[in-house]
């Protein structure tokens, strides 16, 4: 909780922090509230006052992006597509860096046997190619959404792990845990108060990354048609699109999805370099 | 009253392939190597030599970050080494010790008011938050941090070299050990600010009655610190008494090799030169004898065969064949 005001506070400082602080929490507020305001069902099928299916209809006032090629709301179904990118996006950050900072801190800090193990563990998961790890992952289980959540987290722990445990093994060697050694610190003391805490902007900048990277991860999924086929995503919206062979006639169905994932983590990337920056003054110079 | 015997930390240096499988002895750097001495509470004991000569380690010893080859402490009866294997919290509670660096020993991330605390949760002690501030408020007032409110909230970065220390001989105090050590604790601060410190622990010595052990290269703060002084050369110590004897009436070469480098504010004093040469030689290869012999200005062959008694079975003692009695016993051996 003190490490998320920190970041806010940190991040909140520069003009690029503040745009994709905000535009985050637009989305945040969105992906919460989406399914409330969204004006239809994004699985109705739509009809005109003829009684017609409203088949590719260009932005109205009614339906403010548009309908697909089945009458359906293209803007209520970017409100759950929000949602879901959200959901997806940050149980696997969050999952990621639990993971990776305590494999990091543990195989950092005792060395010997246990960093081999701890890291040859990893080393095999960095050998994974990610998405078609997935992919396969997926077609060999249940398709839906948490699996996606879960197969994701397994397999991106691996950078933080690494990251993680470069650090903790400089500062292991600091004089401060030898001084709380002395007055009688036990190891899971010295990790978890001592050392932890000064990993945590690392913790927090991998963080940001396993967010931008899980979204457009689920993204990709979605696209290529291996994604949860009960929930709404953005990646399966324009697969819809493309799968409907309508993408050149009906913009309006695709772009909106295309650019709310570029918005989204471009916003979350300029989150985490705002912090970073802040952290490690020496990127800015080099601007 | 803190007893050290024989103490002893050889490091077994890496081998190579080759030596490994011909089973030769892997090399040994002898830190420490058989040191002896006592302290007794309320007094200070000055442990002084050059950089490499194993003071360090020997303070590592002491405080329990390493475990000795050979030799035991005591404090009064007990056998701290026995007893930091049963209760490594307890023996940890009876020695601190107040690191070289006031700048990487404080945790960069931690407010003053944490810091100190930190021992008392490290220990389980089974005050009250609310009385754990108050003990660390007196611990800061102690070390001269006063008022300690001003502290409390501040990071260590916020604060100076000097005003660090006092936060780490607090951190010390707090815990109300029995032996401080002291590794060289005014060598990174600046000169105004040195005095200062050495005052705080002369007091607290007094007022805690704590033994205390001081470890330094500079003879001068040593010399208004500290109730005895040892001098170490190589992972021994070559010379051994009361301060003002040591200072005054050197015995071993290189203590008085040691004094006659130690700069003087007087700038017509010229130092008489011919002092020890070389460099100090790597504690992996040790010659026979005396270790001091091949950079010893008055060394005889009998040094390189004979290794010298121990300086600190007398309230004065010397390492050295020709202490005490130099000539005498020079036309004797040769």
């Amino acid at each position: 909780m003190n490490t998320l005001m920190t970041f806010l506070r940190i991040t909140w400082k520069s003009t690029s922090g503040r745009i994709s602080l905000s535009i985050f929490g637009a989305c945040l507020v969105l992906a919460v509230i989406g399914p409330w305001i969204a004006p239809y069902s994004p699985s109705d099928r739509l009809y005109d006052d003829a009684g017609k299916l409203l088949r590719l209809s260009p932005p109205t006032w009614d339906n403010l992006l548009g309908t697909t090629v089945l009458g359906r709301d293209v803007f209520s179904q970017m409100l759950w597509g929000a949602r879901t990118a959200m959901l997806v996006g940050l149980l696997t950050a969050l999952g990621t860096v639990v993971i990776g900072l305590n494999f990091g801190l543990i195989a950092g800090y005792f060395g010997g046997r246990i960093d081999a193990i701890l890291m040859r563990i990893t080393d095999i998961l960095l050998g994974l190619p990610f998405l078609p790890f997935i992919i396969v992952l997926l077609s060999l289980t249940d398709r839906n959404i948490w699996t996606i959540i879960l197969a994701m987290t397994f397999v991106m722990w691996r950078s933080t792990a690494r990251i993680v445990r470069a650090e903790v093994m400089s500062l292991r060697q600091r004089q401060f845990v030898a001084s709380a050694r002395t007055t009688g610190a036990s190891d899971v003391d010295i990790l978890y108060r001592e050392i932890a805490p000064n990993v945590m902007p690392l913790a927090v900048t991998s963080i940001t990354f396993a967010l931008a990277w899980a979204i457009i991860t689920e993204a990709s999924i979605g696209f290529l048609g291996f994604g949860d086929p009960n929930v709404f995503s953005w990646g399966s919206i324009i697969y819809d699109a493309y799968a409907s062979q309508m993408m050149y006639r009906a913009p309006w169905w695709v772009v909106p999805p295309g650019v709310a994932i570029m918005v989204l983590v471009t916003s979350v990337y300029f989150m985490g370099r705002a912090y970073e920056e802040v952290i490690n003054p020496r990127l800015q110079e080099r601007m | 009253m803190i007893n050290v015997e024989d103490l002893s930390k050889h490091f077994v240096l890496p081998q190579s392939f080759t030596a490994a499988i011909r089973r030769q002895k892997a090399p040994r750097l002898r830190a420490v190597d058989g040191v002896s001495f006592a302290v007794e509470p309320g007094k200070v004991m000055g442990l002084v030599g050059e950089s490499g000569c194993g003071k360090s380690t020997l303070a590592r010893l002491l405080v329990g970050l390493e475990t000795p080859t050979q030799g035991n402490v005591y404090f009064g009866e007990s056998n701290a080494l026995a007893l930091k294997k049963q209760d490594r919290r307890a023996f940890h509670r009876r020695v601190q010790m107040v690191f070289q660096d006031p700048y990487g020993s404080l945790n960069p991330q931690q407010r003053i008011g944490e810091i100190v605390t930190r021992p008392l949760i490290y220990q389980r002690n089974a005050a009250s938050p609310q009385e754990k501030r108050k003990l660390a408020i007196t611990a800061l007032e102690e070390a001269g941090l006063s008022p300690a409110d001003d502290y409390l909230e501040k990071f260590p970065h916020q604060l100076s070299g000097g005003q660090r220390q006092r936060v780490c001989i607090a951190r010390a105090i707090v815990l109300e050990p029995e032996l401080l050590i002291a590794d060289e604790p005014i060598s990174m601060l600046d000169v105004s600010i040195k005095w200062g410190i050495i005052q705080l622990l002369k007091r607290l010595v007094r007022e805690r009655g704590l033994a205390m052990i001081y470890i330094t290269h500079d003879l001068s703060s040593a010399g208004s610190i500290c109730d005895t002084l040892a001098v170490m050369y190589l992972g021994r110590i070559v010379e051994h008494g009361p301060t003002q004897e040591v200072i005054r009436n050197p015995q071993h070469p290189y203590t008085k090799a040691l004094l006659a480098s130690t700069p003087s504010i007087d700038p017509e004093f010229r130092r008489k030169t011919a002092q020890i040469k070389g460099a100090i030689p790597d504690a992996v290869n040790l010659s026979g004898g005396c270790r001091f012999h091949p950079r010893c200005p008055i060394a005889q062959p009998v040094c390189a065969r004979v290794a010298p008694q121990d300086a600190t079975q007398r309230e004065h003692g010397a390492a050295c064949h020709f202490a005490f009695d130099l000539e005498a016993k020079q036309e004797d051996l040769t």
